[in-house]
């Protein structure tokens, strides 16, 4: 079966930004500079996995396509090795890659929302059920949020945030890291990364905590 | 205010600086403080159903976000070889000479049209061929990203893949399935099983018709690729699937379908 090629773009994502402190191609006065090799590229890729599934879940908001983006920013990386200065951080330049290829894909989304994710249908399948006269709230002052729309207002409430802030509580959280593991994915320093997560948390509390900002209240959003 | 309280405390939950609870959660206070806050927290309901407000948070961040990794890894050693072999600048051979004029072609082309070399390389005019994957499989044990022996398995990660848990229906004795891998022949999300037919290695590339049909088919030879296997393609409920194999039929892909529970 001989069959021609497609010249399609469409999914492509766009070529990543080389991140700071990384210069592009082979200029200046660096005559000559170490390449990473496959080998180590295969290395430090499967190490650094999870946190760039992390990442990529904090962007486009659910875990559905976040394996993908994984996948598709390794082969970007892997495509770009000479755009990368070993002694650098690897898990950085990566997780930019990540957010560049899970912003084209949250990208598409929007602009074709059928395929909008499992995730949106949970959260809407989820504010159904509460128009339909789902669970009431748990407490009868309604100060605890109603456990059956607890993990879709706590997405709500993880979709107010900025996407740096989602990224730095999320590795946090699920990943576990230390803030400074958390500055080396994202650049930046420890203090600013602790301080996305602290107001991430306050931010997060007081939507569920707040008339509005909860689905058992009658929240709009 | 007790004397041994850190100046941030003076009894009252509101006198606690904002980020108290999460330095408190994270572990990040001095034994003082900690004694202080724990103090505070069994005098005051507010700071008690915050404190636990955040643990539930957290908790369903985790089950949220903190799936298991996907089934198949990245790409197998094999695959990335493949991937990147016209990057390489050694084995000048006959073939090699053959994929770098193809390759020059293309970059000429795409320099015309005035695409970005790395845009350009996700396009399908630069995937593997199926049969260059086989090979290499083929090449280097034939071994996958991870081994999968039963039918359950492989439908477990077909619906974690692709959202449909297709599986083989009925149980072939020729047949026995190895494993899985990822690749990039389809598109950048393209599965691969690895079985055996009577002990010789066979190969389903499978992805998506929409993703199939975004990035054109797959199924060609690339100049000096020889003619030792043969292709069958096949689509099952919107599933595309490739068989490649060194046999005259297929034994795969004819044998495809949802599965059901004790299959």
């Amino acid at each position: 079966m001989n069959l021609e090629a497609s010249n399609s773009s469409s999914g492509t994502p766009q070529e990543p930004s080389a991140p700071s402190g990384v210069s592009s191609e082979g200029g200046g006065s660096h005559a000559v500079r170490p390449k990473l090799s496959e080998a180590e590229f295969a290395r430090l890729i499967t190490q650094v996995r999870p946190a760039l599934t992390i990442v990529a879940s904090a962007v486009l908001g659910d875990r559905v396509e976040a394996d993908d983006i994984v996948q598709e920013a390794s082969v970007i990386g892997l495509a770009s090795l000479d755009r990368f200065t070993p002694g650098t951080s690897f898990e950085g330049w990566m997780a930019q890659i990540v957010r560049n290829v899970a912003r084209n894909a949250l990208r598409k989304r929007t602009r074709n929302p059928a395929r909008a994710s499992g995730g949106d249908a949970l959260l809407n399948h989820a504010a159904g059920a509460h128009k339909a006269g789902g669970s009431p709230p748990l407490s009868a002052d309604g100060s605890i949020p109603n456990p059956a729309h607890f993990d879709a207002d706590v997405r709500r409430a993880l979709q107010s945030l900025d996407e740096t802030s989602r990224v730095c509580l999320l590795l946090r959280t699920v990943g576990e890291m230390s803030y400074a593991q958390i500055a080396a994915i994202t650049e930046l320093n420890e203090n600013t990364a602790m301080s996305h997560v602290f107001r991430s948390r306050r931010t997060m509390r007081e939507f569920l905590t707040s008339p509005n900002g909860r689905t058992d209240q009658g929240g709009t959003r | 205010m007790s004397q041994s309280l850190p100046p941030n405390f003076d009894g009252d939950q509101a006198s606690f600086q904002p980020e108290a609870i999460d330095r408190y959660l994270d572990g990040l206070m001095s034994e003082t403080e900690r004694a202080a806050f724990e103090q505070a927290i069994g005098g005051s309901e507010a700071l008690q159903e915050a404190i636990a407000l955040q643990n539930r948070l957290d908790a369903s961040l985790r089950s949220e976000f903190g799936a298991p990794p996907a089934p198949a890894g990245l790409l197998t050693r094999e695959e990335a070889r493949a991937f990147s072999e016209k990057k390489q600048s050694t084995g000048w051979s006959r073939e090699r000479r053959m994929f770098l004029a193809l390759a020059a072609l293309i970059a000429l082309i795409a320099s015309i049209q005035g695409f970005f070399w790395l845009s350009a390389s996700s396009n399908s005019a630069e995937r593997p061929s199926l049969a260059h994957i086989y090979q290499g499989l083929v090449d280097h044990g034939f071994r996958p990203s991870e081994e999968c022996t039963t039918n359950e398995k492989f439908a477990g990660w077909m619906k974690a893949k692709f959202g449909v848990a297709l599986a083989l229906k009925e149980v072939r004795p020729d047949v026995q399935l190895v494993g899985w891998s990822s690749s990039t022949a389809i598109s950048n999300y393209t599965g691969l099983l690895l079985a055996t037919v009577d002990g010789q290695p066979v190969m389903v590339a499978i992805d998506t018709v929409a993703r199939q049909n975004e990035w054109g088919f797959p199924c060609r030879r690339q100049p000096g690729e020889d003619a030792a296997v043969n292709f069958f393609s096949a689509e099952i409920d919107g599933i595309a699937v490739y068989e490649v194999t060194p046999r005259d039929k297929p034994r795969i892909i004819d044998n495809l379908a949802i599965f059901k529970a004790g299959q």
